[in-house]
């Protein structure tokens, strides 16, 4: 290269946005306790920077992605997109490195918050309680749904967020702005709600037809009593294997001292 | 007893589990790793699915608000599901047919086993402190590359380690439950037939519900729990 | 106990609105620091994580000590956060002494002594919580609101 050109522009490039998405897939293999998931940002990292810096200025950039890391897996794959994209400004001058750095740490809680709540508090539960009620109603290809209807959301989110944050650079809020996750994971709780409760009336139906059974149909009603008082002793912070052994062996000694006093039962 | 037949077994439960338990913390994340998933998976391995969904079914709803958020770290619901969804496949095959009570007992011996696989859960990212290490070196020596190997090596040890609680919890359980299932007769089979049917799954649920995050949507599970046994009531009594 | 006051290096994120949100029916969060009130791309962040009917403020923390003090947040459940132990121990003695003091998530560096998975203090910052517990501040260590809290005061006797 002549010495008075201009150095060539280096880009990141769609191909390896690619080999960055295979990688976010491993994005929380390497979680430790003291960076949390620094070695997984590297990582995903790694195809760009090589692309980006050698020698010193390599060197530099990936000591820059080891720093504490720590956000939702998925909503991650759009911060790796925008750093990608402040990366190549940075490689061209544009910006200081300090700058990649503050945004990756003032995206990172956020970005979290909105992951969290929607996928794992709110969109989770609903589509594994839309399964229960269908394997309750019978239909053991149900769980197939559950995985369908979650990772429809999951993929195309992981899919979109890398490349719209390569596209948009810091502005990459912009684009999730729209999506709103976040009025979204209330909606889902309804829908959780609504198949918990039909879940709860067919787990009601298997009582009836057990031989546990009460006769008459009031096999829901006792039912629904254990339910509400389990329910009273989770918001009183009673540990699940407290309330698990606990009521199983109250059961136990009521039924054998019913049974004493009425053999007949 | 066939003994290659039981080994098959206890060597696709204990491969399986561990391959689909990488799911819920070291790759993926596509929820391959939750019961309902996991424990059918295990179901079409052994040749029950029936049981099985069922049992995936239960134990969603009682670890459904296992949350993992932040820097904590949760109950782990799948290695529990995993042994507890092992033994129970097992016992069917090798010892007796499955029925409720084996059921209730299988979730009562299997459940501290999440605690088990918190600890575990704990350690491995203390041991991945280690790949920290190892990642800056590579960032001194300019070495990109040695950074690709990093994450093979946190799933090599969630697996092995997966793999480790998995096969005594299935040997163990399984030996407890042939021992106790005969045990039961009379009020004490009784009472492990109420479990089953009424107090696991009603801890469930209550669990379940506690992750609905909105009053009006337990409104309206109660809504459509009525529905549901008005229609059931209907019908079963006519 | 309202308003809820809380330490956490990531400030708003999963654990806040996930489980502690719906936990204290939370009405409305306030954000103490230096620098987030004049970063703009961080305040859109949080206003965009935390739902539209919840209010979300940040304040510098001289002001947010008088507005919590004058009680403006007026029936909200409400819940402050602040970055790190040194900025609540500004915030209480900068004119808003407060009564119970919550440490979610300080994360690990050079020097820092490990409590939980999440928390790590260092000597100065133990040294400061003191001053705080002896003023007749409760502090608990307690990243989700269904873990059982660790008082600081009995482990912090060496």
């Amino acid at each position: 290269m002549d010495a008075g050109t201009p150095p060539m522009r280096r880009t990141v490039g769609q191909l390896t946005l690619v080999r960055m998405l295979w990688r976010s897939f491993f994005f929380l293999a390497a979680t430790n306790y003291e960076r949390m998931q620094n070695v997984g940002f590297a990582y995903c990292m790694q195809p760009a920077l090589t692309r980006l810096y050698e020698g010193e200025a390599l060197k530099q950039a990936m000591q820059r992605h080891l720093q504490f890391f720590n956000t939702h897996p998925y909503m991650a794959n759009a911060l790796l997109g925008a750093t990608a994209r402040l990366e190549e400004q940075v490689a061209e001058g544009r910006l200081q490195p300090e700058q990649v750095q503050s945004f990756k740490t003032c995206m990172m809680g956020p970005m979290a918050a909105i992951g969290d709540s929607f996928f794992f508090a709110s969109l989770k539960p609903f589509a594994a309680a839309l399964a229960i009620a269908g394997v309750l109603s019978g239909e053991a290809w149900a769980p197939l749904v559950f995985l369908l209807l979650y990772n429809l959301f999951h993929l195309s989110l992981r899919m979109y967020g890398l490349w719209a944050g390569y596209r948009m650079g810091e502005r990459v809020f912009e684009k999730l702005y729209r999506i709103d996750l976040v009025q979204f994971s209330d909606r889902s709780h309804y829908l959780a709600g609504l198949c918990l409760g039909v879940g709860a009336g067919l787990l009601g139906r298997e009582a009836m037809r057990s031989k546990a059974t009460l006769g008459q149909g009031l096999e829901p009603l006792l039912f629904t009593a254990l339910v509400l008082i389990f329910f009273q002793c989770i918001k009183r912070r009673m540990s699940l294997l407290g309330l698990l052994y606990g009521s199983c062996a109250l059961c136990v000694v009521v039924i054998l001292i019913l049974n004493a006093a009425y053999p007949l039962l | 007893m066939d003994v290659g037949a039981f080994a098959t077994d206890i060597g696709l439960v204990t491969v399986a589990g561990s391959a689909l338990g990488l799911d819920r913390r070291a790759a993926f994340q596509v929820m391959v790793s939750q019961p309902i998933v996991v424990v059918p998976v295990l179901g079409l391995l052994l040749g029950n699915l029936q049981v099985a969904v069922w049992l995936g079914a239960v134990l969603q709803l009682l670890w459904m608000s296992s949350l993992l958020v932040g820097a904590s770290v949760p109950p782990n619901e799948t290695v529990a599901s995993v042994a507890i969804g092992g033994m129970v496949l097992m016992f069917g095959r090798h010892v007796q047919p499955i029925d409720m009570p084996v059921l209730a007992l299988a979730i009562l011996i299997g459940a501290p086993l999440s605690h088990v696989g918190r600890w575990v859960d704990v350690s491995l990212d203390r041991a991945n402190l280690h790949l920290a290490d190892l990642a800056d070196e590579a960032a001194r020596a300019e070495r990109p590359a040695l950074l690709n190997r990093l994450p093979l090596i946190g799933l090599l040890r969630t697996f092995l380690a997966t793999a480790m609680i998995v096969v005594p919890a299935v040997l163990a359980g399984l030996g407890l439950l042939a021992w106790l299932r005969p045990l039961l007769s009379g009020a004490l089979l009784r009472s492990f037939e109420v479990i089953a049917v009424y107090f696991i799954p009603a801890l469930g649920m209550a669990v379940s519900l506690s992750t609905v995050r909105r009053r009006r949507a337990l409104l309206l599970a109660a809504v459509a729990f009525a529905t549901v046994w008005f229609a059931t009531w209907q019908m079963e009594m006519r | 106990m309202n308003p809820f006051y809380r330490v956490d290096n990531r400030l708003v994120h999963g654990q806040i609105i996930a489980t502690w949100m719906p936990y204290l029916r939370l009405r409305r969060f306030i954000v103490l620091s230096d620098t987030v009130p004049d970063n703009t791309l961080q305040k859109t962040m949080f206003r965009m994580a935390i739902p539209q009917e919840i209010v979300f403020q940040a304040l510098h923390l001289a002001e947010g000590a008088r507005f919590l003090a004058d009680r403006h947040y007026g029936a909200d459940r409400t819940m402050v956060l602040v970055e790190s132990v040194a900025d609540a121990v500004r915030l209480f003695n900068g004119g808003h002494p407060f009564s119970e003091l919550n440490i979610g998530n300080v994360h690990h560096g050079p020097g820092r002594r490990r409590f939980t998975n999440a928390v790590y203090l260092s000597d100065d910052e133990l040294e400061q919580l003191d001053g705080l517990m002896k003023k007749g501040c409760r502090v608990e260590i307690r990243s989700l609101p269904t873990e059982t809290p660790i008082l600081l005061n009995a482990r912090e006797k060496r």
